[in-house]
């Protein structure tokens, strides 16, 4: 992997970080802004926020990174961030 | 006879070198692994003298894939580089992993591993209310040396610096402690104290400390979690 590529690759880490923080229940609002903050330009507008079948359950992927987060009545709260290299390892043979 | 539940001296994955690993099918075979822990845990507790420290560094060194489950269960990352008894600096942690990843900040982690036995994290002293026991305190402390003197030695340490090459991005520095089991907190006083613990033991950025019982706990967790993506 070149260095390059690294400048301007968003990092996840406070994302993560988000997970276990006890103030990862913030506004949902300010959750989804530091989501799309973190994953760079690519996610726009509330429609690259993908609903899912769960209730509550709402996933974003944006610069091979994919976001699993919960809305619970105004309240975020992130559950997964995968990267598509984590994906793959994870996924069965 | 009651004696801690031990485990025969498996074959450990080799010390102090980071092993670079490339999983396939983690999942399945974490679920697995999670199970056989749950077991070992288990046995500890019917028993009711827990599981010694040695047995637990033998289950986890046994295998990459089980030094990397520290990784997941912890913080959710699949690493890429796995360690046993990695030194730093005049420390030596237990385990230590990286994830170097294209689309994310470098991690690098330091672990260390307690007993889980019933005065682990609690034990009774010559007051009602119990005490913090000494073996978590001893990890903390570690945990308190990582965090003050060690996060130097950790951005210095050689081994770190090869795996993590040339690069430009903000290396996040990482320290776990896991330590004994819920299963003991078994009164109100011990449970409120737990949560307590859950809640607040946090020495700085960077740091996590875990249950055995929340280690199993978050690694199904995280396991269920990324079947939605």
């Amino acid at each position: 992997m070149s260095t390059q590529n690294f400048s301007y690759r968003p990092s996840v880490v406070a994302i993560r970080k988000l997970e276990v923080a006890p103030e990862a229940q913030i506004a949902w609002t300010r959750l989804t802004d530091r989501i799309r903050r973190q994953l760079t330009k690519s996610v726009k507008t509330p429609q690259d926020v993908k609903k899912l079948d769960s209730p509550n359950l709402y996933s974003v992927r944006a610069d091979g990174v994919s976001v699993l987060f919960e809305n619970d009545m105004g309240t975020g709260l992130v559950l997964s961030v995968v990267t598509d290299r984590e994906a793959q390892a994870l996924q069965t043979a | 006879m009651n004696t801690p539940a031990a485990v025969a001296a498996p074959a450990l994955v080799g010390a102090g070198v980071f092993h670079q690993l490339t999983l396939q099918g983690a999942a399945q075979k974490w679920l697995v692994e999670i199970a056989s822990l749950e077991g070992l845990l288990a046995t500890g507790v019917s028993a009711g003298v827990g599981v010694f420290e040695t047995a637990l560094l033998h289950w986890f060194g046994h295998s990459l894939e089980r030094i990397a489950l520290l990784a997941y269960a912890t913080h959710g990352i699949v690493p890429t580089h796995v360690a046993r008894e990695m030194t730093l600096g005049t420390f030596r942690a237990d385990f230590a992993w990286i994830s170097i990843d294209t689309n994310a900040a470098p991690v690098v982690c330091f672990v260390e591993l307690e007993e889980a036995r019933p005065d682990t994290l609690f034990r009774q002293g010559t007051r009602i209310a119990p005490y913090i026991g000494r073996k978590f305190l001893d990890g903390f402390s570690q945990l308190v040396d990582w965090c003050c003197f060690g996060h130097g030695e950790a951005k210095n340490h050689p081994l770190v610096a090869a795996v993590l090459g040339n690069n430009n991005r903000t290396v996040s520095y990482n320290f776990s402690l896991i330590a004994g089991l819920d299963d003991f907190a078994n009164n109100a006083a011990l449970q409120h104290r737990l949560e307590w613990w859950r809640r607040n033991i946090i020495v700085g950025d960077g740091t996590t400390t875990l249950t055995f019982s929340a280690f199993c706990q978050h690694a199904k967790r995280n396991l269920n979690n990324v079947q939605h993506l």
